[in-house]
């Protein structure tokens, strides 16, 4: 009687974990090291940064009012944000306006680095102590947000852009936004 | 020979549990206020490192562990009281910088898991227990050859030597 059924439990273990074993090896999203994008949906933080070049303009959040930016930090001790730069030449030559935050880097370096690279930030803010990461929720670099015209996050992605990244989500998500 | 060994790991043991603790925690993002700074302390041991999994800004040396140390004294220094903070930091970083997960619609499996779980197996044990039949001791009646005998044996007091 009920003690055939104990001879079942181990089994039947085993099938609901492997149940939840192979739910969490399938479904790609179920990443646990994936912060997640709280800020989409929410007003972006309020930032005012030094520029990088003498003759630049500060980086202010309050300046974006009424455009579609995309905001990128960067460092040039950063491997995947050389990779993913050209990608952002492209945007910013396809008129997207790209402001680039310059991450815990030592100004003569990061100046030397975009002379070599090429410059497609609009703007370029100093973060030296990386105080505005924190503000952006940065987590290291290279991020990029998405901020419509009324200051609202609309994509933050915590990776170096892929080419679907930019052509695929960012470019057409400007241009929609923008109208 | 083994007493000092044994004492060399404790001290070993000792110096590595207070140098993680010591380290993370630079001199000069220390504040002034030792209460504002303990109660900095305190929200830093619950928030956890983006970078390192499974450590909290208290205790790891990433440079981004650090700027939220510094973030979260910024924020204590500008008047905010320790739930501001903490809202602070999960407004930018979400439920993943808190060690202690939220309880809500997403996680009150994990919460509730374990005593549901044993709450269930208690009940089953109990019904279990309570549905068995009460073990009785059972006395067999005799039949009427044994009572006969039995009562031969009494009347003779024992019949064997």
């Amino acid at each position: 009687m009920s003690n055939r059924w104990l001879f079942a439990l181990p089994l039947l273990m085993l099938v609901i974990m492997a149940g939840f074993f192979g739910y969490a090896l399938t479904h790609g999203a179920r990443d646990p090291a994936d912060i997640g994008a709280p800020l989409v949906g929410k007003v972006a933080p309020v930032i005012d940064l030094a520029p990088l070049r003498e003759d630049g303009k500060r980086l202010a959040t309050a300046d974006w009012r009424g455009h579609v930016v995309v905001v990128n930090f960067f460092a040039s001790w950063c491997a995947p944000c050389q990779v993913e730069h050209p990608l952002l030449l492209r945007l910013s030559r396809e008129g997207v306006r790209v402001q680039g935050v310059n991450y815990r880097n030592k100004p003569d370096e990061a100046k030397a680095w975009l002379a070599r690279l090429g410059d497609p930030y609009e703007r370029v803010g100093v973060d030296p102590d990386g105080k505005a990461g924190v503000e952006f929720g940065v987590s290291g670099v290279p991020e990029t947000l998405v901020i419509d015209k009324a200051g609202i996050v609309r994509l933050h992605l915590r990776r170096p852009l892929t080419p679907d990244d930019a052509f695929a989500r960012i470019a057409p998500l400007v241009k929609e936004l923008s109208k | 020979m083994s007493g000092a060994r044994g004492f060399s790991i404790a001290g070993l043991a000792l110096a590595v549990s207070l140098s993680t603790s010591a380290l993370a925690v630079e001199p000069t993002e220390r504040l002034n206020d030792p209460a504002m700074e303990a109660r900095a302390r305190a929200i830093s041991a619950e928030i956890r490192c983006v970078v390192c999994q499974n450590q909290s800004i208290d205790d790891s040396n990433a440079e981004i562990a650090r700027d939220m140390r510094v973030a979260i004294r910024d924020r204590l220094k500008s008047g905010d009281d320790d739930r501001q903070v903490v809202a602070f930091l999960r407004a930018r970083y979400g439920d993943y910088v808190l060690l202690k997960p939220p309880f809500d619609t997403r996680t009150w499996l994990m919460w509730l898991g374990g005593p549901l779980a044993l709450a269930l197996a208690g009940a089953a044990l109990w019904l279990r227990a309570w549905r068995a039949p009460a073990p009785t001791t059972v006395t067999p009646e005799l039949t009427d050859d044994e009572r006969a005998r039995l009562d031969a044996i009494l009347r003779d007091g024992g019949g064997r030597p």
